[in-house]
């Protein structure tokens, strides 16, 4: 578990709009192990998709350009590597799946199609082989009568199919890192648990790494191994998935936690945090969370806390966690 | 998909007999009467006039003088011109095929040059190259035809003598010949037809290139050239054929206009005159296949949707 596949330093991700720049993600350092899964979460907006999006290269500019940081992927820093070699990477060794199923595969291919063109282009396969594998990836994610589902189009198929789809499509090069963007958010609730299970079963098989992008705590606490939680751009924790359930130390996580509706609490108004995420143009000076967080002082207000280690693997960029922290040692 | 094609060919049927009967009821509704077209100069002896009147079987009823009428047309009899007793048929013969080579020629090379010029404008949006066809664009679609094809005869005709203003040759005749005098006249039906095009194409082509699925298809690492000839266009072109589609009609309307000013004999030009000498056989013909055209091409493209999109034969088989 320790061997490092995907280490991310620094990076910083800028946005160009009207005139304005501003980062969207903004040093953001993490690191996957190998057949980890490592859960990003925060809230719309907060630069989740955007990172995992800066991983695999995928901004385009305008609007967005990573101007700083490392991504170092097997060691390799894929922010120095030429266009051609990064189409290398993408769908072969790294492979993505997206929130919205019903529209992320192209309407005027059969799925079939779309799953072989990764594995001729990537592997070298023959038609003949290519739509054999791809026989064999539909099936393997649970596609009845894959023989015949091969040659469907996308709009023959029902949302959790047409995840399933792109799952078979992302898989067919045996990548070494999956990243989901939000696979399950689209879905309904029986259909989200099956596709958790799935990428679940398909992760343990491979022994693949998994980043999980979602919003919802309920899936990283199911799925992840370590997670990272994400406010206006920045990373404000980091820890294993019990730490961060168990003993949540940034306001905004813990926040986050009481904002979760449970079965055997009695029955009461559900927690919300007040007050919106500011707008990334135009952060206040201090802690980007210090206008919301119950617990801000006037040193949160006029300085940026910084990531520190307050526990072991356990992160947090938070001055009034901080001091928590050594008052309970 | 056969079942589909053949479908939507039948349906030309009640759509080209509602036209036929538009068509008759509308002539035979024009003020004047072919019968003192006919007499010409002798239009006061009454007796003459009844018995040419009786000869063309036009005291008969208007319904019994449709179906007369429809019935010769579906035997391959469209009539005969008032004027010179030729039949019409041979009329269509001799003047249909220079219309239709216009209209070919500029919807062909339209679309051959306007797709991949909006597709270029699309993929370097807002730069230089994209402004400057946008303006081109707009004043393409903004001059009429038959102003842009005077100052095209000015231009290369009378001032750079390269091209001639008027006249024709058959193609089979003289292949070259007939293509310098079909440039000026094709291009000037043309520019509009393949400015909308470029516009169409270019904003569909932006709608596309924003959709999950290609996100999806350059998140497996295929090239941009692939991403976006396979992945973009053949959904970017699905509006675009409706826009042509809807575009033939006008390009037919607008061959019969620049017909006569490059003096082409195409069925423009004896449509112009049949309509001022109350030469109705010759006038309903050539409406006539006019409409057939514009209602075939239209089922073609209807034909072609199956082909470029999935969505439609599925869902109506």
């Amino acid at each position: 578990m320790s061997n490092k596949l995907l280490e991310v330093m620094n990076l910083v991700t800028q946005f160009y709009n009207h005139g304005q720049s501003y980062p969207v993600v903004d040093h953001v350092s993490f690191s996957v192990a190998e057949g980890e899964v490592f859960g990003i979460v925060g809230e719309s907006g907060c630069g989740k998709s955007v990172t995992a999006k800066s991983v695999m290269r995928l901004i385009s500019y305008p609007p967005a350009k990573i101007i700083g940081g490392e991504v170092l992927f097997d060691g390799v820093d894929l922010l120095q590597l030429s266009e051609q070699q990064m189409r290398h990477i993408r769908g072969n060794d790294i492979a993505m799946i997206f929130q919205e199923p019903m529209t992320s595969l192209n309407p005027v291919y059969t799925c079939g199609n779309q799953i072989e063109e990764a594995l001729m282009l990537h592997q070298g396969m023959s038609r003949a082989e290519s739509r054999a594998k791809a026989i064999e990836m539909l099936s393997l994610v649970g596609i009845p009568l894959p023989e015949k589902r091969v040659d469907s189009y996308p709009h023959e198929l029902s949302g959790g199919m047409r995840q399933r789809v792109m799952i078979a499509m992302a898989l067919s090069c045996q990548p070494k890192l999956l990243i989901a963007d939000e696979p399950t958010t689209a879905l309904d609730p029986t259909i989200q648990a099956q596709i958790l299970e799935l990428i679940s079963n398909l992760q343990k098989k491979r022994n693949m790494s998994v980043i999980f992008i979602t919003h919802d705590l309920g899936v990283v606490a199911e799925t992840c191994d370590r997670v990272m939680v994400m406010y206006a751009g920045k990373v404000v924790e980091q820890a294993d998935v019990k730490t961060l359930f168990n003993n949540p130390a940034h306001p905004y996580t813990q926040g986050l936690m009481r904002a979760v509706p449970r079965l055997n609490a009695k029955r009461e108004r559900l927690f919300t945090i007040e007050g919106i995420v500011p707008h990334l143009a135009n952060l206040p000076e201090g802690c980007a969370f210090a206008p919301r967080c119950p617990q801000a002082g006037d040193m949160c207000r006029q300085m940026r806390p910084v990531l520190e280690e307050v526990g072991e693997g356990h992160y947090v960029s938070c001055f009034a966690a901080r001091k928590g922290v050594a008052e309970n040692v | 998909m056969w079942a589909q094609t053949i479908r939507k060919l039948l349906s030309m049927i009640p759509i080209l007999l509602l036209v036929s009967i538009v068509l008759f009821t509308i002539i035979n509704l024009l003020p004047g009467d072919p019968a003192l077209a006919v007499a010409g100069e002798a239009f006061r002896d009454e007796a003459l006039v009844a018995q040419i009147r009786e000869d063309l079987g036009l005291n008969k009823p208007l319904v019994v003088r449709y179906f007369n009428w429809l019935g010769g047309v579906l035997q391959g009899d469209l009539g005969r011109s008032l004027k010179s007793r030729q039949p019409v048929v041979e009329i269509v013969r001799e003047r249909l095929p220079v219309t239709l080579e216009l209209t070919f020629l500029s919807m062909f090379f339209s679309t051959l040059i306007a797709v991949p010029l909006g597709i270029y404008a699309a993929l370097h949006r807002n730069k230089a190259a994209d402004v400057i066809n946008s303006i081109v664009s707009m004043l393409g679609v903004a001059m009429p035809n038959f102003w842009l094809a005077i100052l095209l005869i000015l231009a290369f005709s009378v001032n750079l003598k390269l091209l001639p203003s008027s006249g024709y040759v058959p193609f089979f005749t003289d292949p070259i010949g007939n293509l310098r005098f079909m440039i000026l006249p094709a291009f000037s039906i043309g520019l509009s037809f393949a400015a909308t095009i470029t516009r169409q194409t270019r904003s569909s082509m932006l709608e596309v290139l924003g959709q999950d699925y290609i996100m999806t298809a350059r998140s497996k690492g295929l090239r941009d050239r692939v991403t976006i000839w396979k992945h973009a266009l053949r959904n970017a072109l699905i509006p675009v054929v409706t826009v042509i589609s809807m575009q033939i009609g006008r390009l037919i309307g607008g061959a019969v206009v620049t017909e006569t000013v490059f003096a082409l004999p195409g069925i423009g030009r004896e449509l112009v005159d049949g309509i001022s000498q109350r030469n109705y056989d010759v006038v309903m013909a050539l409406i006539l296949i006019t409409a057939f055209f514009v209602v075939f091409a239209n089922t073609f493209v209807d034909i072609l949707y199956i082909l470029i999109d999935p969505r439609i034969s599925k869902k109506n088989d």
